[in-house]
């Protein structure tokens, strides 16, 4: 899809597990491995709220546009 | 007259069997609920989004299961399937035997038993896709991509009857095909609709299930 997920990238700088993360921003596991697998139809603010909250970043840091050629 | 008799005794000797079986079996809960622990098991090892969204709704299973309408839709789906077998298998002597009462039965046999074999083939198959979605409606995972495909086959083989069905009115003009014919074309379009339905159904909830 042309949104990426940049998730990955700003956990390993984060230094923060899946579960870890999972519990903090009060989502389930399976729910943050589909938006971290890039298999997700859509994001709640309330999600990316939480999320930008924890790894103290924007959410560009986190969401970025692809262009498809 | 001895061999007719014998032949019903029959019939309604391995209908009753059926019936208490599926009783018997439906009387114990514990082996079904293992059956359906494997079915998960499986879902698991092939793709794990899959599993996420079943194991969701697993606390609406459990009050599925002992929901009474549930149960006894499934015991009559299954005694209409193994009867509907039965019926097919047994169409050329039961054929014989009305070609008694009825001689149009007697006159056209062959052809009239192509006609009523197919088209009881056709209706076994409506009838065992219809189980089919029905497990999924009972797993509380009902808005699959199978169940269109599976909707779509149950209309295809009702217009298949009454295609069939049609034929019969080169023998015999009875007001009962005609009545036959309107009923399967009928239920032709609405598997169909309800086939579309299922697609949009499925769209909504693909987005809210991945919805994170």
């Amino acid at each position: 899809m042309a949104i990426g997920i940049n998730l990955d990238v700003v956990m390993a700088q984060r230094k923060i597990g899946l579960k870890e993360l999972a519990e903090k921003v009060d989502i389930t596991m399976a729910n943050l491995s589909i938006l971290k697998n890039n298999k997700a139809k859509a994001v709640r603010f309330s999600t990316l709220e939480a999320l930008c909250r924890e790894l103290k970043c924007q959410p560009g840091d986190i969401i970025e546009y692809i262009e498809e050629e | 007259m001895r061999r007719a008799s014998l032949f019903t005794v029959f019939y309604w000797l391995v209908k009753l069997s059926k019936m208490f079986f599926v009783v018997l079996k439906h009387s114990i809960n514990l082996p079904f609920k293992d059956k359906n622990l494997s079915f998960f098991n499986k879902k698991v090892l092939k793709n794990e989004i899959k599993y996420v969204i079943v194991s969701k709704n697993s606390k609406a299973r459990d009050v599925m299961n002992n929901n009474k309408l549930v149960d006894i839709t499934k015991i009559f789906l299954d005694i209409m399937f193994y009867i509907g077998i039965i019926t097919w298998v047994s169409l050329p002597w039961s054929m014989k035997y009305f070609g008694r009462i009825f001689t149009i039965y007697q006159e056209f046999y062959f052809p009239l038993i192509f006609v009523f074999e197919v088209a009881g083939f056709l209706g076994v198959i409506i009838i065992w896709k219809l189980r089919q979605i029905f497990k999924t409606v009972r797993d509380q995972n009902c808005f699959v991509r199978e169940n269109v495909e599976h909707l779509k086959i149950m209309g295809m083989c009702s217009f298949g009857i009454t295609i069939l069905m049609a034929c019969r009115l080169f023998f015999v003009v009875t007001p009962s095909i005609l009545v036959l014919i309107l009923v399967f074309l009928l239920a032709g379009l609405f598997s169909l609709v309800l086939s579309q339905v299922f697609k949009v159904a499925i769209n909504y909830k693909e987005e809210n299930d991945l919805t994170v």
